[in-house]
């Protein structure tokens, strides 16, 4: 009998369910792909964190151009990066562009805007990055938004998923009911 | 002839040898795994945990072993008014820490954009936040088919602990909503038998 739990094990890798959604679509025969150990190790007691670009929801008229903002407060390990819109336009590409960058211009996440449907998604089956990419506290992230929507205002909501430093050891303080 | 007869007996060989195909894998793997060596601690007798080694209902976390048991938080939002916010709180029960594995929600399709947004903090109302900012519902929660993986580095939500959800709507009509922590109680692996985890004896 297949036992899910066991199939394909590495014996070096706990046993914990949702690793295996780091990878959206796995084989039956294959054991689920994860970040090495090392990396997640570095995430140990890290809290999810959602960091929202500000403006949060920002009406776009027809065509135009935003700059978002979010200073990360704590370092910060991003996994995934979300979005919405409130635009109906039924385009391959989706119907905002975006361009997120740090440090203003010091790195960039990619090298020309990435339309919607390749950029983000929301937070049904997110696509979550293969490893988790490090932003040190203080940084400034920069989102530019373009709608692509020549005809419609268009409502776009950006945000940064993933883990921060923050938390670590608070859940151990006794104030926080442990 | 010698020839004749090492031909014969390698095809003989071929028919003794065991097919082996991908889906043997698993077996192979859990093979693999009860020949890696035991905790020096633990007693000649096994204990309740290698007992349970091959239960999948078995996790461990820090050097303890837990049973997992399968278990859903709702905070219902009936609705949440046009043009304004609705705080509800999920509070940890106290038989049992939780492991928070998905975060699942519905809405109205009025929702939809960015009608709905969440804000979720620990300790009660203005305690410690989980996002810098409001955040759109549906960047937040997926689907029962698609959840969002939010234990993807385990997250202990310890007994007894409050979280209050905030969802604030910005359209001209009520919304409802759902929302569900999903995730597993952890109990103490001694209380297998208590909380139903134990098989039944072969035979029996």
């Amino acid at each position: 009998m297949i036992n899910p739990w066991k199939q394909g094990r590495d014996p070096s890798v706990p046993m914990f369910p949702p690793l295996g959604a780091w990878m959206s679509r796995r084989k039956l025969a294959s054991a689920a792909w994860v970040p090495p150990h090392y990396m997640r190790l570095q995430l140990a007691g890290a809290h999810p964190f959602w960091y929202q670009f500000l403006p949060g929801n920002l009406t776009l008229q027809a065509g135009e151009t935003q700059l978002l903002r979010v200073t990360i407060s704590e370092d910060f390990w991003q996994i995934a990066t979300l979005g919405t819109a409130s635009s109906a336009l039924a385009a391959a590409s989706g119907s905002f562009r975006l361009q997120i960058y740090e440090d203003d211009g010091e790195y960039y996440h990619s090298k020309y805007g990435v339309n919607q449907l390749n950029g983000v998604s929301g937070a049904s089956e997110p696509g979550l990055n293969f490893f988790p990419h490090f932003i040190a506290a203080g940084t400034a992230v920069n989102c530019r938004v373009q709608n692509l929507d020549g005809s419609n205002p268009n409502t776009v909501s950006v945000v940064l998923w993933g883990y921060s430093n923050w938390w670590r050891g608070l859940n151990e303080r006794p104030e926080y009911g442990k | 002839m010698r020839l004749l007869l090492i031909g014969s007996r390698a095809a003989e060989i071929v028919k003794m040898a065991p097919k082996v195909s991908v889906f043997d894998l698993d077996d192979l793997a859990l093979e693999h795994a009860k020949r890696q060596a035991r905790a020096m601690n633990l007693a000649s007798a096994p204990s309740p945990a290698a007992a349970l080694e091959d239960d999948p209902q078995i996790v461990e976390l820090q050097g303890q072993h837990y049973i997992a048991k399968e278990f859903k938080y709702v905070a219902n939002f009936q609705p949440v008014p046009l043009n304004g916010s609705l705080g509800q709180n999920i509070q940890i029960d106290s038989d049992a820490d939780f492991q928070l594995i998905n975060l699942i929600g519905t809405r109205d399709a009025g929702g939809a954009g960015a009608g709905l947004n969440v804000q979720i903090t620990e300790g009660g109302a203005g305690g410690l936040a989980w996002q810098s900012a409001a955040v759109n519902f549906d960047n937040f929660f997926g689907t029962a088919q698609l959840p969002f993986p939010f234990g993807l580095i385990p997250q202990l939500m310890p007994k007894k602990r409050v979280y209050n959800i905030l969802l604030t709507n910005t359209t001209g009509a009520n919304i409802n909503a759902q929302i569900v922590f999903d995730g597993y109680k952890l109990f103490p692996v001694n209380m297998a038998a208590q909380v139903g985890a134990q098989p039944t004896p072969a035979g029996q």
